[in-house]
C-alpha cells in the first residue's frame, strides 16, 4: 500500500515537470509575442496562475484556521502551515515577476502601485503567520494564535485590495488575448495547480510526520556512514518549522 | 536589457523558487525518515 | 441590554480606575509617541515635514507602536492575581469582556491622540485648517479599527510569555488597509485639496465593521485563563 502511495507520488510529480517543461517551451516557442508590450509580456503565463494560486492557498489557511478553531484537532494547524508555506512561496513568485514586468516596462523595480502594493501587503500579511511560529512555545497556543490569526488576515485581503484602489495607478494593463495566448494561459493552470496541491499536500504530510516525531527544525543527516549522526533535538514542545 | 531576458529571467526566479522550496521539502522528509528509523531502533550507526 | 451595558460600564470603569491609580500605562505611552514623532521630525528635512501626507504617516507611527503598547498594557492587568480566572468565572458572556476592553483601549487612545496630534502639528508645521473636520473623522475611524483588531490579539497573545514584538508584528500588517486607505484620504485631502470621496470612507467603515464583528465573535473562542 505504501509503494502504491509512492509510486503515486513519483508519478505525479513527474507529470508535473513534464507539463512544465512543455509550458515553458510553449511560451517560448509557439506563442505568438505580443505586440505592444513584447517578449516581457511572457511573464503573465506564469503570474497570473500562481497568483489564482496564492489566493486558492490563502484560502486553505483561513479554512484550516477556521477548522482548527472549531475541532482544536493538530492536523487543521498542520495544514494551516503548509498551506502558509506555499502561500508565502507564491505570494513572493507573483511579486517578484510583477517587479520584474514593471521593471522592464517601466524602468523601476519598485512603483507603489496598487498591484505591486497588493502584492507586497500580501507577502507580509502570511510572512508574519510563518515567521510567529517559532517564538511560541506551547504547540496548542501556537495553533491557536495562528489559527486567529490566520482569520483575520484572509478577511484582511478584500480590505487590502480596496484599499490599494485608492492609490493612483500609474500603468493600467489590459492585454488583448489571441487564441493561442488564450490556449497558453489556460494550459499552464493545469501545472500550476497540480504544483500547489502536491506541495500542500507534502508539506502537510511531512509536519504530519514531524509532529509525530516530536521533532525540530534540523538538517538532513550526513549521507556518509562514518559520520556521527547530528544530535537529536527534543525539546518539551513542538517547535513549528518554518 | 533585452525585454525577452526579462522574461526568462521571470520564469527562472518563479520556477526556481518552486524547484527550491521542493527540494527543501524532500531534504527535510528524509530527515524525518532517518529520525523515524533512528527511533524504531531500525538505523545502524 | 440594560445588564449589558451596566456590566460593560462595570469592567471599563474597573480598567480605567486601575490605570487612573497606576498611572502605568498613559505617561508611558505618551511619552513613547511624542519620542517617535520627535525622531521622525528629526530624521524628515523641512519640505518634507509640512506635507499633509507625512503627518498621517508620522501619526500612524507613533499610534500603532504606541497602541500596540497599550493593548499590551491592558490586557497583562488581567494577568495579575488570577484577574482573569475571576473574570472568566463571573456570569459575564466573553463577548462583554471584549467590548469593555475596548472601550477601555480606544479611551486611553483616544487620551493619546489627543495628546501627540497637536504635538505633531506644532513640531511639523502641519497646516490642518483645510479640514480638520475630516481629518479628525479619518483618524477616529481608523483607531477604531486598529483598537478592535489590538484588543483580540492582545487577548490572544497575552498568555504567552510575552515574546517581545510579538502582539506589534501580528497587529500591523492586519491594519495595513487602516494605514493605506487613511493616507490615501489625507493624500488627496491635503495636497490635492480634494474632499474625501465615498470609497475611502467605505473602505474604512467596511474595515471597522469586518475587525469589530469578526474580534467580537472570535473572542468567545480564544479567551483562556
Amino acid at each position: 500500500m505504501k509503494q502504491m502511495n509512492s509510486i503515486f507520488v513519483s508519478i505525479y510529480w513527474l507529470a508535473t515537470l513534464a507539463l512544465l517543461a512543455i509550458g515553458v517551451v510553449m511560451v517560448f516557442a509557439y506563442t505568438p509575442t505580443e505586440v505592444t508590450m513584447g517578449p516581457v509580456q511572457k511573464i503573465f503565463y506564469l503570474h497570473l496562475p500562481i497568483a489564482i494560486c496564492t489566493f486558492f492557498s490563502c484560502l486553505t489557511v483561513f479554512v484550516a484556521s477556521v477548522g482548527y478553531l472549531w475541532q482544536r484537532k493538530a492536523m487543521w494547524d498542520h495544514l494551516a502551515h503548509a498551506a502558509a508555506q506555499v502561500a508565502v512561496i507564491y505570494a513572493a513568485i507573483v511579486l517578484l515577476t510583477g517587479m520584474i514586468w514593471g521593471r522592464a516596462a517601466w524602468g523601476a523595480w519598485w512603483q507603489w502601485t496598487p498591484r505591486l502594493t497588493f502584492s507586497l501587503v500580501l507577502w507580509l500579511l502570511y510572512v508574519v503567520y510563518l515567521v510567529i511560529r517559532p517564538s511560541i512555545e506551547s504547540s496548542q497556543r501556537r495553533a491557536m494564535i495562528c489559527a486567529v490569526y490566520g482569520v483575520v488576515a484572509f478577511l484582511d485581503v478584500p480590505l487590502v485590495y480596496l484599499s490599494v484602489r485608492l492609490m493612483p495607478d500609474i500603468h493600467p494593463s489590459s492585454i488583448e488575448l489571441e487564441p493561442a495566448m488564450k490556449s497558453t494561459l489556460i494550459f499552464w493552470f493545469i501545472p500550476v495547480i497540480m504544483v500547489t496541491v502536491g506541495l500542500i499536500a507534502a508539506s502537510f504530510k511531512l509536519a504530519k510526520r514531524q509532529a509525530a516525531c516530536n521533532i525540530t527544525r534540523e538538517l538532513p543527516l550526513p549521507k556518509s556512514k562514518t559520520a556521527r549522526p547530528l544530535r537529536p533535538t527534543i525539546t518539551s514542545g513542538n517547535r513549528g518549522v518554518v | 536589457m533585452n525585454s525577452l531576458n526579462y522574461a526568462i529571467g521571470a520564469y527562472v526566479v518563479g520556477l526556481g523558487l518552486i524547484i527550491g522550496y521542493a527540494a527543501w521539502l524532500w531534504l527535510a522528509s528524509i530527515a524525518v525518515t532517518r529520525r523515524e528509523n533512528r527511533q524504531n531502533g531500525q538505523e545502524r550507526r | 441590554m440594560m445588564l449589558l451595558l451596566r456590566q460593560i460600564i462595570m469592567l471599563t470603569g474597573k480598567d480605567l480606575r486601575i490605570e487612573a491609580r497606576s498611572r502605568q500605562t498613559l505617561g508611558l505611552v505618551i511619552v513613547l509617541g511624542i519620542l517617535i514623532i520627535v525622531v521622525l521630525g528629526l530624521g524628515l528635512g523641512p519640505e518634507q515635514l509640512t506635507n499633509g501626507a507625512s503627518a498621517t504617516a508620522t501619526l500612524w507611527v507613533a499610534y500603532l507602536f504606541a497602541g500596540v503598547l497599550v493593548f499590551e498594557k491592558t490586557m497583562s492587568v488581567e494577568r495579575h492575581d488570577g484577574a482573569l480566572a475571576s473574570l472568566l468565572l463571573a456570569p459575564i458572556d466573553r463577548s462583554v469582556i471584549y467590548v469593555a476592553k475596548l472601550i477601555s483601549n480606544l479611551i486611553l487612545m483616544l487620551i493619546l491622540a489627543l495628546v501627540i496630534t497637536p504635538v505633531a502639528v506644532v513640531l511639523f508645521g502641519f497646516d490642518l485648517s483645510a479640514a480638520p473636520g475630516q481629518f479628525t473623522m479619518i483618524m477616529a475611524m481608523s483607531i477604531l479599527g486598529f483598537a478592535a483588531v489590538g484588543t483580540l490579539f492582545a487577548a490572544v497573545v497575552s498568555s504567552t510569555r510575552l515574546q517581545g514584538g510579538l502582539l506589534a508584528i501580528v497587529v500591523l500588517p492586519l491594519a495595513l488597509p487602516l494605514v493605506i486607505a487613511s493616507t490615501q484620504m489625507m493624500i488627496q485631502l491635503f495636497r490635492d485639496g480634494k474632499p474625501i470621496g465615498g470609497t475611502g470612507l467605505t473602505v474604512l467603515l467596511a474595515a471597522d465593521v469586518l475587525y469589530l464583528v469578526t474580534s467580537w465573535l472570535v473572542f468567545e473562542l480564544i479567551l483562556e485563563p
